[in-house]
């Protein structure tokens, strides 16, 4: 595994600015398609080990076990994987917010395939939302693989897998989102390919180098 | 690849290809399209591409456009989900059981001077796929000699509905239906005779039910019948149908027509069941059912 | 007597860019990496023309901070800075007494026209 990428402060600092810019673009956009107000929690950055991720879930999700996780490669200067973790209720109260046509007593095996739906797209517009903005800021094109759903207990454990088979994680961005009339909390991890921080870490100094 | 022309290749692939403006108008429309939809390229060039196919008027279709134009993300739209995307007549040479095409598609954005300034989408027809898929599944799930389903696929079946019982408090219910004296009527009429009231009893059932219902075969001569969204009152009269459809009238083979009964055990979703705590509450309840006297409906309660 | 500006923004490359689009104004320009810091200024008797106050920021937020200068120093005028453009938000920060709002990234023409049009207290 090649050495971690080290950003200065005040890359680290840029960095975490245009995390901020691009995830209230994203808030503003997001909120547009999907025609309610959306509130995005500022991002942290985190800069985590695979192995760390579980213990980190746990401690901002507390209680429930089993998510569900769409997760999303994107390949551009800027690449890794994001994945986006809904603790179980959550997801059907994303159905509720949704759903075009409530009606009562719908056969469970529907209910479960419309969460389902529901839940991956708007992961996808919502990882669609935040990695597009950002690579935009950082004047980068992304495109993407078909996002995957997965759901069930061990979400976590599943993502530290997923991480240890690639060339170890740089960068892991962190944020929970509330919808208008219900807060539906989630996280969002933006995980970046070993090669990207390299490239992340040029981007953010020409940036800087445009403001002063 | 100088000097080609791409756009040879956008008409003679043999997938759907047409692409949208930022307000939905149809700026390209290939080959396949044409041919696929009727529409020549000609008459939908310029057009709302919601007139011309209103079932893509939906909010989960408009809010993938916007997110493709506002964020460049791709947007699938599978077979599985949604079936088709937009409503075309299958293909001349299409597997038969089919209304309309079945498709995978997908939404992507084309930039323009930097900027996200389209969409296309790709029209993908898989009928033949899953025809063939359907075909595999219902084998692979149903018994060969009564066309039940088979207990492999019932054990699935049960599983899932007592976790969607669990998450979304429903009912359900569960009878387990033996066929009295079984071995008595092979001995006396043959096992031809045996094979027919069993594929008789499936049918009579099947007919009795409600196409929620899953008719199964457990064993020899049982079967286990699963009712979602089922409660004991509305459970028990649907068992007392199953066994009133066998007792009241005979099963004719041949020349042979003998009258057969069966016995049943009902059991209904309690908090916290998994598989083998349902099962085994009909089983005793069918247990009660035969020392009680067979052709006979018990529950447990 | 030189006008002078006071930025709020918990960023470091924030508060650079702003500074770097401010620069040729005239402006002396202060900064507050926080709300409590920039009340705390205030308090003491900092007396900016204007000040120009991002949304997004830890412990006491934008939205806070907004208000608490507004009861406090009515007539101070206040441009939000935010990416976070949405309607509810806009109105939201109006509501609470902002001047005027400000789309992230800080665009120069912008900024330059919202001075233009908020310097100065209401004499």
């Amino acid at each position: 595994m090649s050495e971690r990428v080290e950003l200065s402060g005040l890359e680290l600092d840029a960095l975490q600015e245009t995390m901020n810019i691009g995830f209230g673009q994203a808030a503003a956009a997001l909120s547009e398609v999907i025609n309610m107000h959306v509130i995005l929690n500022v991002p942290k950055i985190a800069m985590l080990a695979p192995q760390d991720i579980p213990s980190f879930v746990q401690g901002e999700l507390e209680g429930p076990a089993a998510f569900s996780i769409v997760e999303q490669f994107f390949l551009g200067r800027f690449n890794g994987t994001s994945f986006l973790l809904l603790p179980q209720d959550e997801g059907e109260k994303l159905v509720e917010l949704f759903d075009e046509n409530p009606e009562p007593d719908r056969p469970s095996t529907y209910l479960d395939a419309l969460e389902r739906d529901t839940i991956v797209e708007i992961g996808n517009i919502i990882i669609g939302a935040c990695v597009g903005k950002i690579a935009e800021m950082l004047k980068d094109v992304v495109t993407y693989q078909p996002p995957r759903y997965y759901s069930g207990p061990l979400g976590s454990e599943l993502i530290a897998t997923q991480l240890r088979s690639s060339n170890g994680l740089a960068l892991v961005f962190k944020t929970i989102f509330h919808f208008e009339t219900q807060d539906v909390y989630g996280l969002l991890f933006l995980v970046t390919g070993e090669g990207s921080a390299n490239w992340i870490k040029g981007a953010v100094d020409e940036l800087l180098g445009g403001m002063a | 690849m100088n000097g080609l022309d791409f756009s040879q290749v956008l008409e003679t692939l043999s997938l759907g290809i047409f692409v949208l403006d930022a307000e939905g108008r149809i700026v390209f429309w290939n080959r396949w399209m044409e041919n696929a939809s009727g529409h020549s390229a000609g008459t939908t060039i310029g057009q709302s591409v919601f007139g011309l196919f209103p079932e893509l008027e939906t909010a989960v279709f408009r809010r993938s456009l916007k997110s493709v134009l506002s964020f460049g993300n791709f947007v699938y739209f599978s077979q599985k989900v949604h079936g088709h995307l937009i409503s075309l007549p299958p293909l001349p040479g299409s597997p038969a059981g089919f209304d309309s095409m079945e498709q995978h598609c997908v939404m992507g954005p084309i930039r323009k001077d930097g900027k996200i300034a389209y969409v296309y989408v790709q029209v993908e027809d898989v009928t033949e796929a899953v025809s063939g898929e359907r075909l595999l599944s219902s084998l692979a799930m149903r018994d060969a000699l009564t066309s039940a389903y088979n207990r492999r696929y019932f054990d699935r079946r049960l599983a899932e509905e007592l976790e969607r019982c669990k998450r979304y408090r429903r009912s359900l219910g569960l009878v387990m239906l033996d066929i009295d004296y079984f071995k008595h009527v092979n001995d006396r009429h043959g096992h031809q005779f045996g094979d027919a009231a069993l594929r008789e009893a499936v049918s009579r059932w099947t007919q009795s039910l409600r196409s929620s219902d899953l008719v199964a075969r457990y064993g020899g001569e049982e079967f286990c019948v699963l009712l979602p969204e089922t409660g004991p009152e509305e459970g028990l009269a649907l068992s007392e149908r199953l066994r009133s459809a066998m007792a009241t009238s005979e099963v004719s083979y041949r020349d042979i027509h003998a009258r057969i009964t069966v016995s049943a055990g009902a059991a209904f979703f309690r908090e916290g069941d998994g598989p083998d705590d349902i099962l085994r509450r009909s089983d005793e309840a069918l247990y009660r059912a035969k020392t009680r006297g067979r052709n006979r409906v018990e529950a447990s309660l | 007597m030189a006008r002078s500006a006071l930025i709020v923004d918990d960023s470091l490359v924030a508060r650079i860019s702003l500074k770097g689009i401010l620069k040729d104004t005239g402006l002396d320009l202060s900064e507050a990496s926080s709300g409590e810091a920039a009340l705390e200024l205030l308090g003491k008797g900092m007396k900016p023309d204007i000040v120009f106050l991002d949304l997004t920021m830890p412990g006491k937020g934008g939205i806070e901070t907004l208000r608490e200068i507004s009861a406090s120093f009515p007539g101070l005028p206040v441009v939000v800075v935010t990416a976070d453009i949405q309607t509810r938000t806009i109105e939201m920060v109006k509501e609470s007494g902002a001047a005027a709002v400000v789309r992230k990234p800080a665009d120069r023409a912008e900024i330059l026209s919202a001075l233009t049009r908020h310097l100065g207290r209401a004499d």
